[in-house]
């Protein structure tokens, strides 16, 4: 996966149009690798990107501020928002929150903070 | 791009390095990398109105759209004066001045091309805007998101009328006087506050400013009270909250009225005509019921809600009309499920932003996206509760439906909440703005 979107990235910083078989980025699979995205335009058809950015209002661009999440851990970010799932969501704004999405969901958003540069 | 083709790039930017930035919180200020020269290779897209909708779309076409898309964002005032936290300059806890925030940080971090104008007209065929200046500007993309337009209470229908009496419903000079009006006020007065049937921006805020009005008078001015005209049949958001707010925490300062009708307003003598009867009052804050912004109907967009606001593509936020291809519609303008407020349209935005991106690549629009609404609400002068829900795109009925159980408020009022609000609105401003 990572390497399907460097690809991309390139081909887009070059100008070019998207072949058809560079799409196959926009799944909802979790990517698992580890490489660290280093670069806004790197990080263009992850498939956490937009579902990740509900995070960003509170925990800022791509999570850097308030309780920043770039860079930590897939397990750390994703561990708390399903232990917060399981909270009374009224006690605390994030429980109910982590609520809204499936364990997929967190998955992907996890990843996407996980490749950005803390 | 490595940190030399990035230190070129500020420079052809005329950014000399990151301390620029305005540190508006504790952290060092962080500027994505990697947002290259726009070439304007993929399309041009121009952005109509820079509040937290507008700002936020054209900061992420720039984020998300790499070289290839060029934004121009066209906004008719010099700076925006946030509507979130609007309240808190009524009770003197914020000057207008710490709710502004300027358009630089969007132009020099992310090379937006900012144009202040009004847009007085749209040709959705040849695809231009024409401003006041008289300048036509040309776009493959059009992204409208001029917030709303006034409807006018019949009394209020001169400008001395409307200062009188206030909406204070779009922050700037109507919440100075609205301030001034309740500051001026006589100890055991009648402040009057009308709130229009729903849809309007931001759903909890009347209930809000009923709430921190009644605390500041039970403060400033003695035996005080708080008339809530409310054209519901009910409150329409944060119910619990403000529930226990009307009937205990403020009981005896604020009289709840639903299902209230409010036929005229005599603004001279501040009279209200009611289906209570007349009603004599020291200061009368009359919300009207709003409708899309100008742009919006003056352009024909407006074809739901009975003709008041755009009916859209929720994957895209695209006009549903026939015709208006290319043109989207976001923020409270746009008729959805989802509430018209600050927080949730900065969303809208980054899924509107995504969409055109993929679009302009030949890739269709997410299929599944989501977007969530938080606010914070103060009860009190130093007390805060909090409503927030999260929404996904629903395919059987082409709308954003809340998810996860219905929308969650806090289960307390308390200080610690007033401190969450505004580290809340800080990050949000930051992630907005700059």
């Amino acid at each position: 996966m990572t390497q399907i979107y460097k690809m991309t990235a390139l081909l887009v910083a070059a100008g070019l149009s998207l072949a058809p078989a560079l799409r196959a980025d926009d799944s909802t699979s979790t990517s698992t690798s580890t490489t660290p995205y280093t670069s806004g335009a790197m990080t263009l058809n992850h498939p956490g990107r937009l579902l990740a950015s509900n995070c960003f209002q509170c925990h800022g661009t791509n999570g850097h501020g308030m309780e920043s999440l770039a860079g930590k851990s897939v397990s750390d970010i994703a561990g708390e928002l399903k232990e917060m799932a399981q909270k009374s969501p009224g006690a605390e704004m994030m429980n109910a929150h982590a609520r809204g999405y499936s364990a997929a969901q967190v998955d992907l958003i996890a990843d996407y903070f996980s490749k950005q540069q803390p | 791009m490595n940190m030399q083709q990035r230190r070129n790039f500020l420079k052809a930017l005329g950014v000399g390095g990151a301390g620029l930035l305005a540190p508006s919180l504790a952290r060092a200020a962080y500027r994505p990398e990697g947002v290259p020269v726009p070439t304007g290779a993929y399309g041009h897209v121009v952005v109509v109105g820079g509040g937290m909708g507008g700002a936020a779309v054209a900061k992420y076409l720039r984020l998300w759209g790499g070289s290839g898309v060029k934004v121009t964002l066209i906004e008719k005032n010099p700076s925006y004066i946030s509507n979130i936290l609007s309240n808190s300059v009524l009770y003197g806890k914020k000057t207008l001045q710490q709710l502004t925030f300027t358009y630089a940080n969007l132009a020099k971090n992310y090379g937006i091309n900012v144009v202040q104008a009004e847009v007085t007209n749209i040709d959705p065929i040849s695809r231009q805007v024409l401003l006041s200046t008289g300048a036509r500007v040309g776009y493959d993309r059009l992204v409208l998101s001029p917030g709303i337009q006034f409807d006018v209470i019949p009394g209020l229908e001169t400008a001395a009328a409307q200062t009188a009496v206030p909406h204070a419903w779009q922050a700037g000079v109507q919440t100075t006087n609205l301030r001034d009006q309740i500051k001026a006020m006589p100890a055991g007065g009648l402040f009057v506050l009308t709130i229009p049937a729903a849809p309007y921006r931001c759903p909890p805020g009347p209930y809000e400013r009923a709430c921190v009005v009644a605390d500041y008078l039970k403060t400033y001015k003695p035996r005080s009270k708080v008339l809530v005209l409310d054209a519901n049949a009910a409150i329409t958001a944060e119910k619990n909250n403000f529930t226990k707010a009307f009937s205990s925490i403020h009981a005896g300062v604020i009289d709840y009225r639903p299902a209230s009708t409010v036929l005229s307003i005599d603004a001279t003598n501040r009279v209200l005509d009611t289906n209570w009867g007349l009603i004599k009052a020291n200061v009368i804050n009359a919300i009207p019921s709003q409708r899309a912004g100008k742009i919006v109907t003056a352009t024909g967009l407006n074809n739901a809600t009975n003709g008041r606001f755009a009916g859209v593509n929720m994957l895209s936020y695209e006009s549903t009309v026939s015709g208006a291809g290319g043109i989207h519609i976001i923020g409270d303008s746009s008729a959805t499920t989802q509430p018209k407020a600050g927080h949730i349209a900065n969303q809208e935005g980054k899924v509107c932003a995504d969409a055109i991106v993929r679009s302009l690549v030949g890739q269709a629009p997410d299929p599944a996206p989501m977007t969530n609404s938080s606010c914070y609400t103060p009860i009190t002068m130093s007390t805060a509760s909090w409503l927030t829900a999260v929404y996904a795109y629903d395919a059987p009925s082409a709308s954003m439906k809340v998810v996860g159980g219905a929308a969650t408020e806090s289960t307390s009022i308390n200080q610690d909440q007033y401190q969450e609000m505004e580290k809340w609105f800080a990050n949000l401003m930051q992630e907005t703005f700059s």
